[in-house]
């Protein structure tokens, strides 16, 4: 009987398409059925995890399927737009200039992830939240700093903060080996 | 919430570029994960002589203790792996390294002590493939790879901020195609957020601490103290070599204290280490649910006697974030149900990062240059790639004789040489649509001719399970993956007829003359 809770979020997500009172109908359907996969589940943890799997599956089928099953109209092509100017690669370089995508690309990631590995360095702290530090902080670091490169104001700083980020974790690094 | 025309275009850029250069990789982790989920049950489906009545335990153990024992010499294996048999399957898996770094595994027949060599390790080739490990610098690829999806999932929120909500369920599949992909990218990009950033987060953990966190934090959190850092995840060293021969260790008595220390721990292989030397000693590895965590190790010496344990997620909260993330990522903390609703959502994360691509070339149907005549046929060819390579990949295994030397890496080639294949000729074909219907309507093919081709060679019929039901089930996802594939071929046919006039030129492989 495992499969009657899951079965619910799916049967709910249906309800929720269906015309008048869909949506609130199946508001307290995936409910129940999201209550009862927590409280069989081992944790509060997986069983979250769990419904929201089902839930998130559910609905992205259902909102796919829906409106392939209704009755449509004339399929309408689309209306080419002509541009003028440049291709798109050049486009976007022109926009960034290679020194902000490069610094985006390469020095800001690489930068970020040798703070990264550095960083449980400094951390006044046990070994093991050392650890978890730089497994908590390198993928945000890297995406923050490829963004910041990204929108930097020019190329040139980009690659200075990028460079100064790497230089700086390798003189941390260095400095402090025993 | 506003944001500025110079944020809007700058995510824009990020958001695009980004999927545009990880789409093929992605296709293919994507595809391979949802594989992945079921590597347990490919298991019986891909080694058809060892399906069979479970053999009673003690038998098992005897057949891998006097393993152990005989037939070593002076080559012995620092470890050797020892799989007990699980339902359904008859035999016990022996594999192992020689320190000339040569792998090899073997079936032992517990009834008659006869060893096999092992037919095929598809599912775990293919689940290693998921985060391309195989490949040379694979796993840290893997992990820009996880951690670019995440960036692509963060600027697609960003993109989407003060119309999150009107536009996560709108899909008008009979506007114009840059309307209906745009809907579907958006539709599948918004309601599935959580499972894509928890599977991009998750996997950019797992592949960037295994290849440049672990190595680095030795010196930076651990002072340069290779067991420090093995202790604080609940791997501590074993005791180390004395040169001195040793019997081999009593792996009854191994797994007898394994169950006393852990009973609620399902204890499936032994890793026995050290063999032949005095400190020889095992890891019993075992699986426990216990929320997100899962995996425990009892490390007895060689008369069985209790050396260490680690229970479910390991001593400290570092151990416990990493094993939460793979058990999270790998959905093993709960049934079947889960991992249908993960391959559900891994296939419309597949079909996301394709609309997005093609949400692409529709934007700029009115003046495609050569970067987006590229960017078709490397859609084409990627997505081709992941399908071809797994139909022809579940074929080897099928059709390639049972005594072939070194069959399992004969099945890798396989799968290489198809992935290749198919993207080289999806980059140089002129006609983008035409390829991919062609692929797909023959990897779909493959696919569904699969369960008969399996049944005749095995002897077995066709949706039938025999000892085992998960041979009904992998014959029934075969079927259902061929339909998909043909159905997308046949979809591919008829929305290269919808396309704009420019796009169709494309796939007439007149303008890609021009370009």
């Amino acid at each position: 009987m495992s499969f009657i809770p899951p079965l619910l979020i799916w049967v709910g997500a249906i309800a929720a398409f269906a015309p008048r009172f869909g949506q609130p109908a199946s508001a307290v359907v995936m409910s129940a059925g999201a209550w009862l996969v927590v409280s069989s589940a081992h944790s509060w943890g997986s069983g979250i995890a769990e419904a929201s799997a089902h839930g998130v599956a559910a609905v992205s089928l259902l909102a796919i399927i829906t409106p392939l099953l209704r009755r449509g109209t004339s399929v309408r092509a689309t209306r080419p737009v002509r541009r003028q100017g440049v291709g798109v690669v050049s486009r976007t370089e022109a926009r960034y200039g290679w020194g902000r995508l490069s610094a985006a690309l390469l020095g800001a990631p690489g930068g970020a992830l040798l703070v990264s590995l550095v960083l449980p360095k400094l951390v006044p702290a046990s070994q093991d939240l050392r650890y978890l530090t730089a497994c908590l902080v390198i993928v945000p670091a890297v995406i923050i700093a490829s963004w910041l490169a990204l929108t930097a104001r020019s190329g040139l700083r980009a690659w200075a903060g990028s460079v100064t980020a790497i230089v700086a974790a390798l003189s941390v690094y260095w400095g402090t080996r025993p | 919430m506003k944001i500025s025309g110079r944020t809007y275009r700058a995510l824009f850029d990020a958001h695009a570029w980004g999927g545009a250069i990880a789409s093929v990789l992605l296709v293919t982790m994507f595809v391979l994960g949802v594989v992945s989920l079921f590597h347990d049950e490919l298991l019986v489906w891909q080694e058809p002589h060892v399906r069979g009545p479970q053999p009673d335990e003690s038998q098992t153990l005897a057949a891998a203790q006097q393993a152990l024992t005989s037939g070593w010499g002076a080559t012995a294996p620092t470890r050797i792996d020892i799989d007990l048999p699980d339902e359904g399957v008859s035999q016990v898996r022996l594999g192992w390294t020689r320190p000339d770094g040569v792998s090899t595994a073997v079936w032992v027949d517990p009834r008659t002590g006869a060893r096999t060599p092992e037919r095929s390790d598809l599912g775990h080739f293919l689940f290693l493939m998921h985060f391309l490990y195989p490949l040379p610098g694979g796993m840290f690829t893997a992990g820009v790879i996880a951690t670019l999806l995440l960036l692509i999932v963060v600027t697609g929120l960003g993109l989407q901020l003060g119309r999150f909500w009107r536009e996560a369920l709108r899909f008008r599949p009979r506007e114009s195609l840059r309307v209906m992909w745009g809907d579907l990218h958006k539709v599948l990009g918004s309601v599935g957020l959580p499972f894509q950033a928890m599977v991009a987060w998750t996997a950019a953990i797992i592949c960037l601490n295994a290849t440049v966190i672990r190595p680095a934090v030795v010196h930076t959190a651990f002072d340069g103290s290779l067991a420090a850092g093995l202790a604080s995840i609940g791997a501590p060293e074993g005791p180390k070599r004395t040169k001195r021969a040793g019997p081999a260790p009593d792996l009854a008595a191994a797994l007898a204290t394994a169950r006393r220390t852990l009973p609620a721990s399902e204890h499936g292989r032994l890793q026995v280490k050290s063999l032949g030397d005095e400190a020889v000693y095992v890891d019993v590895r075992g699986v426990e649910r216990d929320g997100l965590f899962a995996f425990t190790t009892v490390r007895t010496g060689p008369d069985g006697a209790l050396l260490h344990a680690r229970s479910a997620g390991g001593p400290g909260v570092t151990s416990k974030l990493i094993e939460g993330a793979y058990v999270l990522h790998s959905g093993e903390f709960a049934g079947l149900g889960l991992r249908l609703a993960y391959a559900a959502l891994g296939l419309f994360s597949v079909l996301c990062v394709v609309t997005g691509n093609l949400v692409w070339l529709e934007r700029r149907s009115g003046s495609l240059r050569r970067f987006d005549i590229a960017l078709a046929r490397l859609t084409a060819g990627g997505c081709g790639a992941a399908a071809t390579s797994l139909a022809m990949v579940l074929l080897a295994n099928v059709l390639l004789p049972d005594g072939l030397t070194d069959r399992p890496s004969i099945e890798h080639r396989v799968f290489y040489a198809a992935w290749l294949i198919t993207l080289c000729a999806g980059l140089t074909h002129p006609r983008p649509a035409a390829f991919a219907a062609l692929v797909f309507a023959g990897a779909g093919t493959i696919l569904l001719s699969l369960p008969a081709i399996e049944g005749l060679s095995s002897g077995r019929v066709p949706f039938g399970s025999g000892v085992h039901s998960a041979l009904f089930g992998v014959d029934v996802a075969l079927t259902l993956t061929g339909v998909a594939f043909v159905a997308t071929a046949l979809a591919v046919r008829r929305f290269a007829l919808r396309a704009s006039p420019e796009l169709q030129q494309v796939t007439d492989g007149q303008l890609s003359s021009n370009a």
